[in-house]
């Protein structure tokens, strides 16, 4: 019993959340994470579970020390994020976070490519439901864009699997030789990772979530990714260029950011920047190091957008140029806040600090000089923007002038919030303060200890002097209403006007005949279309993912015809 | 301006001073990596936005109906 993928518990849960009076409903929702995570616990190493289906030699739980490693974790930040969404978190949206964690875990447990798309897939739908479920214009819009490039993905994930197939005929999910097959399954992790340019759906998408949907987004998409990588693509030179590019690229952008949430979405790119990096290296000491690095991150980034969220919670806000002074209105979301923010910087006795140390560690070891020095940069950044930047806008200066009488506090963090953020604070003083109980769940034995003279001054002079250059220039880091462009401008606004430029050419054309019935019930399906040519129906946009869905798969399965 | 300046300077030998207690190797690079890369990082981040990548919030809807 205890040999079952631990997907099916979360998928259990969704169900009875579904079904079950909120209440009841809720208790599930806390229960499943311990549950999965009792069950992971049991699991030994070398345990699997393998699964003939219609010839496929399928492996749907496949138990070892790297995925052991995010599946404790997995679980553990799922039920925190249960935790702080108990008050907000209606149904849909507790079925689809449960839905999304487990099938994260499914991709983290699958022993073959086939149930590695599976899982992919469901996790895609999941996440962009986490996402609609908030209920906003912002976030229908995102969601989908969201879906589009998640769909993308797993198309590339699929037919790399399938070529890799008929090339090899085996659908074990191990590491890769190069193979252009190889390459389509590389990119397809590369895209859910948030590797630059594939990354834009991830800062566009998440601060559209609800608070403690951004929580659950923030946890499991991207370093489901960081594991496939892991898994199938150590060693690979272009990841370790990739993940450098990546921090550095999400901490200039996080600059730029006036959502708070959405500076903390642009650090996700960041981080995550570290792991593929590591990946990229590709030694034991460096897979420990990007698989302690998700881990801590996890944790650590959980409780920053946990406490970012109860901001938004308590006032509304979200945008640094409308908030401030907050330090006497939630002062114990500073302090919990902060404990994320010193954790995400690498300050020695926080998680941070002993999980980024092993990824520079190894780098270094391998004679990356150029790589150390420019993510050491990049962690100047992220203290710069999480524990400087963002606290100073949003907890100190003035109160900002449009704030309504009664002040910009609206309503209480509830208490279910507060505890979330207080377990995932302990959690990242507990790592940080007893690194050998943490590397010990890591995939290679680790012989490192990060507590010596020379790292612990080396860090502290690193962050104490960006301290010092942030009071210099703080004068130029005004918070305006602003957002920044990026790669997502490409689709959201070329296309656009690429057709605004065929427009004149098409309005001098004949006019059409008047539609035949046929065509009349498509136009219906496609909704009405206004006087100046736009539609006006929300059933348009589903009808074109759908077209867009058929069309994909039709190619696909007329390639997968071909011998 | 000019105290700031002054301030920072007395950190930068403090912080070397410290490195050459601990024999840090060489002397001087935790405090310039801190120092040079927070102004770096503003100063880039600043320009790049100022001059190429920021718009106004609503950028994105006037696209849509505009």
């Amino acid at each position: 019993m205890v040999e079952a993928p631990p997907a099916l518990v979360f998928f259990a849960g969704a169900l009875l959340v579904a079904v079950l009076p909120r209440r009841i409903g809720s208790v599930v929702l806390l229960a499943v994470p311990l549950v999965a995570l009792g069950q992971i616990t049991l699991l030994e190493p070398g345990a699997g579970l393998a699964w003939t289906f219609y010839g496929f030699e399928l492996e749907p739980l496949r138990v070892d020390r790297l995925s052991l490693a995010f599946g404790y974790v997995f679980c553990g930040v799922g039920f925190l994020a249960g935790l702080y969404g108990l008050r907000t978190m209606g149904r849909a949206e507790r079925v689809a976070a449960l839905a999304y964690a487990g099938s994260a875990l499914a991709v983290v447990f699958a022993g073959d490519l086939l149930t590695l798309f599976v899982g992919w897939e469901l996790k895609a739908v999941g996440s962009a439901l986490v996402i609609w479920t908030r209920g906003t214009p912002a976030s229908g819009a995102a969601g989908l864009r969201y879906l589009y490039a998640q769909l993308i993905g797993g198309k590339l994930l699929l037919g790399g699997a399938l070529w890799h197939y008929a090339e090899t005929g085996s659908l074990v999910f191990e590491a890769f030789a190069a193979s252009p097959a190889a390459v389509l399954v590389l990119l397809a992790f590369m895209l859910s990772a948030a590797v630059p340019p594939l990354h834009a759906w991830l800062p566009d998408a998440y601060p559209t979530a609800s608070v403690a949907g951004t929580v659950f987004l923030s946890a499991y998409t991207t370093k489901a990714a960081v594991y496939a990588l892991a898994r199938g693509f150590p060693g690979y030179e272009v990841l370790v260029w990739a993940g450098v590019v990546m921090a550095l690229y999400g901490v200039f952008y996080a600059m730029l950011a006036n959502d708070i949430r959405r500076l903390l979405a642009y650090h996700i790119v960041s981080q995550v920047g570290f792991m593929v990096a590591a990946v990229g290296i590709g030694t034991q000491e460096a897979i420990n190091g990007a698989t302690a690095h998700a881990f801590a991150h996890i944790i650590y980034k959980g409780l920053l957008l946990m406490g970012a969220g109860a901001v938004l919670y308590a006032t509304g806000r979200s945008k640094a140029s409308e908030l401030g002074g907050l330090a006497r209105l939630l002062p114990w979301t500073l302090v919990l806040y902060l404990v994320g923010a010193v954790s995400i910087s690498g300050v020695p006795l926080f998680s941070g600090f002993v999980s980024k140390e092993l990824s520079i560690a190894a780098a270094s070891l391998d004679g990356r000089a150029a790589v150390v020095v420019l993510l050491k940069i990049a962690s100047v950044g992220t203290f710069l923007s999480t524990t400087l930047k963002l606290p100073y806008a949003t907890w100190f200066g003035r109160t900002p002038a449009d704030a309504p009488p009664g002040g910009l506090q609206q309503r209480p963090v509830a208490p279910s919030m507060y505890a979330a953020m207080g377990a995932a604070a302990v959690l990242n003083l507990v790592i940080g303060l007893a690194p050998g109980a943490f590397y010990g769940l890591l995939p290679f034995t680790v012989d490192y200890d990060p507590y010596t003279l020379g790292k612990v001054v080396e860090t502290s002079q690193i962050l104490l002097f960006t301290a010092v250059g942030f009071w210099l220039l703080a004068h130029k880091l005004k918070s305006a209403p602003t957002i920044a462009l990026d790669v997502d401008w490409l689709y959201r606004v070329l296309p656009r006007r690429v057709l605004a430029g065929v427009q004149p050419v098409r309005e001098r054309l004949p006019r059409p005949a008047p539609n035949p019935s046929w065509r009349r019930g498509l136009t219906g399906l496609r909704g009405q279309v206004s006087a100046d040519g736009r539609t006006a129906s929300p059933v348009y946009p589903t009808w074109l993912l759908g077209a867009t869905i058929i069309g994909v798969s039709m190619i696909l399965l007329g390639l997968s015809l071909v011998p | 301006m000019k105290r700031g300046l002054v301030v920072a300077l007395v950190c930068l030998l403090v912080g070397i001073g410290i490195d050459l207690l601990v024999g840090a190797d060489p002397p001087g690079y935790a405090v310039t990596l801190g120092l040079a890369g927070c102004v770096g990082i503003i100063l880039i981040a600043k320009w790049l936005g100022g001059a190429w990548l920021e718009r106004p919030e609503r950028y994105y809807e006037g696209q849509r109906h505009g």
